[in-house]
């Protein structure tokens, strides 16, 4: 019998290869539809963690500020300084060198930042999540919250998640204010590309608030979207300490689809109809 | 007197130097442990490259069938995410500034620059980045999970170079991987910002691809291979690294994962900073549209 299925198995008819990826793809629906039902019950918990767990919803949150805030911030700072030696060689060769600031406000700031946000909170933070909570649950101590009457998800998953809504704002702002500051020192005081006064002109010229309030809901959807998968492939883990490592390899996987995904999704729907430059208004 | 004085008092005459007595020994101690282990893990990370690039090279053989089954399996676990990773994300960049530049009415100029920024900036970044979040978590979740299992104690006490017989077909494949796969990358790049400029631009195909392969020189394209080469030994040493250094249980794992990927980015990101000021540096000509 096994001879028989190793034997079909090294020439795969056509009916057997449709037959897996149909397999494949049911479990793929499956998967997500767990995804989604799993992310909407720890979202919908989130107001009464907020009445049960307040303490623990901001030791995660000081969790994430502590440990998360200053590499995500470095990051962002290395990103809009590598800009600025890329943009330098751009843009000093015809001449355009007084339009350096607009390489923060237009191609930074309009989704590469949010991007790139999104995939240091998915490696920082999520990663960190699905390692905690998979252990948690390998060891069964998620089981053992369930028995002594406490929800998990309310208590694990719905806790990191508003942990995440509080903290993730505050740091994407002040990782645009590093963007632009660190974007100063790129083009201004090491590339010397642009003069300090012509930085500042074209760098707000290029945004409004508007702008500011896209990048913030942008940046918000993505993190705490990523948070969300994390606690959902955390509290999946199964089998062993391998599970737990493939578990948050695999969420690092769809964190950086979803991202993507949201990228092109938010570029279409905010910037898709209307630039929003002062150009040509 | 006893022995142990007269021990003691012939220590001081001759103060027979230990494994620890040193200077460098002395140096380290007095460095900090925040930046001392740091060090230690860089130093580590440095050792597993030395010893895979020696192992390879002194033999080069044994290997090359292991590495293309392990390539094959990468490229079939991970293709669909990866494409999905970086096509989105290629795509939302020439929306983003397509629209812009259609905005400002120089479309056909701007493409071009376009094209050369991003595939310089940002193709290799992205291709990077999502090849250490995909290929390279799997990789250190692989040797990681051998670790804890003990099995790579088990081969070296049979005698097997865990290094020679797991590491090295695993790193050749992977470094390959983050090579060739900036060549289908960049086509993406092209393609996608086409299908933006003659999107929101209404700037035909013709006039694009013009515009495009007259501005590139292959110098362009032999440095993104470099530079995709050299990130894929950076992915590739620190993924290995963590994995055969995993330890602790289950949430060791996860948190080797988890150190494997941010080590992976924050080097990652520090890298091309240095890639680009340097390659641009050396040849500013480049940036020119022509």
């Amino acid at each position: 019998m096994s001879q028989d299925a190793s034997e079909r198995s090294d020439t795969p008819t056509t009916r057997e290869s449709l037959d897996d990826a149909r397999k494949a793809m049911e479990k793929a629906v499956t998967n997500a539809a767990d995804l989604v039902r799993y992310c909407g019950r720890s979202l919908v918990q989130i107001p009464m963690t907020f009445r049960l767990y307040p303490s623990e919803v901001f030791a995660q949150a000081g969790i994430l500020i502590r440990g998360s805030g200053p590499v995500i911030v470095a990051l962002v700072a290395v990103l809009a300084v590598q800009s600025a030696v890329g943009g330098h060689y751009i843009f000093d060769t015809p001449g355009l060198n007084s339009y350096a600031g607009a390489i923060y406000s237009v191609a930074l700031m309009r989704g590469l930042v949010q991007v790139v946000f999104g995939w240091i909170v998915a490696a920082k933070i999520g990663c960190g999540v699905v390692a905690e909570l998979g252990s948690m649950k390998i060891n069964e101590e998620v089981d053992a919250l369930e028995v002594m009457g406490i929800n998990p998800v309310q208590y694990l998953a719905s806790t990191r998640a508003a942990a995440g809504i509080i903290v993730v704002p505050f740091l994407f702002a002040t990782g645009l204010l590093v963007e632009f500051l660190a974007g100063y020192v790129g083009s201004v005081v090491f590339m010397k590309t642009v003069s300090a006064g012509g930085f500042f002109t074209y760098l707000y010229l290029f945004q409004n608030f508007a702008d500011f309030a896209i990048a913030l809901t942008w940046a918000f959807c993505t993190g705490v979207m990523c948070i969300l998968v994390a606690t959902y492939y955390g509290a999946t883990a199964s089998g062993g300490p391998v599970g737990v490592g493939q578990a948050t390899a695999r969420s690092m996987v769809v964190n950086l689809v979803l991202i993507s995904t949201l990228a092109v999704v938010f570029a279409q729907v905010f910037y898709g109809g209307n630039a929003n430059a002062p150009i040509g208004n | 007197m006893s022995i142990e004085e007269e021990g003691r008092s012939r220590d001081d005459q001759r103060h027979a130097p230990g494994l620890y007595d040193g200077l460098s020994p002395r140096v380290v101690g007095l460095v900090p442990e925040g930046p001392r282990s740091s060090i230690a893990e860089i130093g580590g990370m440095l050792e597993l490259l030395g010893k895979i690039i020696w192992s390879a090279v002194r033999k080069p053989y044994g290997f090359w069938a292991e590495s293309l089954d392990y390539f094959f399996v990468t490229l079939r676990r991970s293709a669909l995410p990866m494409a999905a990773a970086i096509f989105g994300f290629l795509l939302f960049f020439s929306l983003v500034v397509v629209i812009f530049f259609s905005q400002a009415g120089a479309v056909s100029l701007g493409t071009a620059y376009l094209f050369q920024y991003g595939f310089r900036a940002f193709t290799v970044f992205v291709v990077a980045v999502v090849v250490s979040g995909v290929a390279g978590a799997a990789l250190t979740t692989d040797l990681g999970a051998r670790k804890i299992r003990e099995e790579l104690d088990a081969m070296t006490v049979m005698g097997i170079d865990p290094i020679r017989e797991l590491v090295v077909p695993r790193a050749i494949s992977l470094t390959v991987l983050t090579t060739l796969i900036s060549l289908p990358g960049l086509a993406v790049t092209a393609v996608g910002l086409q299908l933006g400029a003659s999107y929101y631009g209404h700037l035909s195909a013709a006039d694009f691809y013009h515009s495009l392969f007259s501005s590139l020189s292959p110098l362009e394209l032999y440095s993104v291979l470099i530079n995709c080469f050299m990130l894929g030994v950076l992915i590739t040493t620190v993924c290995c690294y963590k994995g055969l250094n995993a330890g602790g249980g289950s949430i060791g794992l996860g948190r080797a994962v988890n150190q494997a990927v941010v080590i992976s980015y924050v080097a990652l990101f520090v890298f091309q900073l240095a890639y680009n000021a340097i390659f641009l540096g050396l040849f500013p000509e480049l940036g020119r549209v022509r």
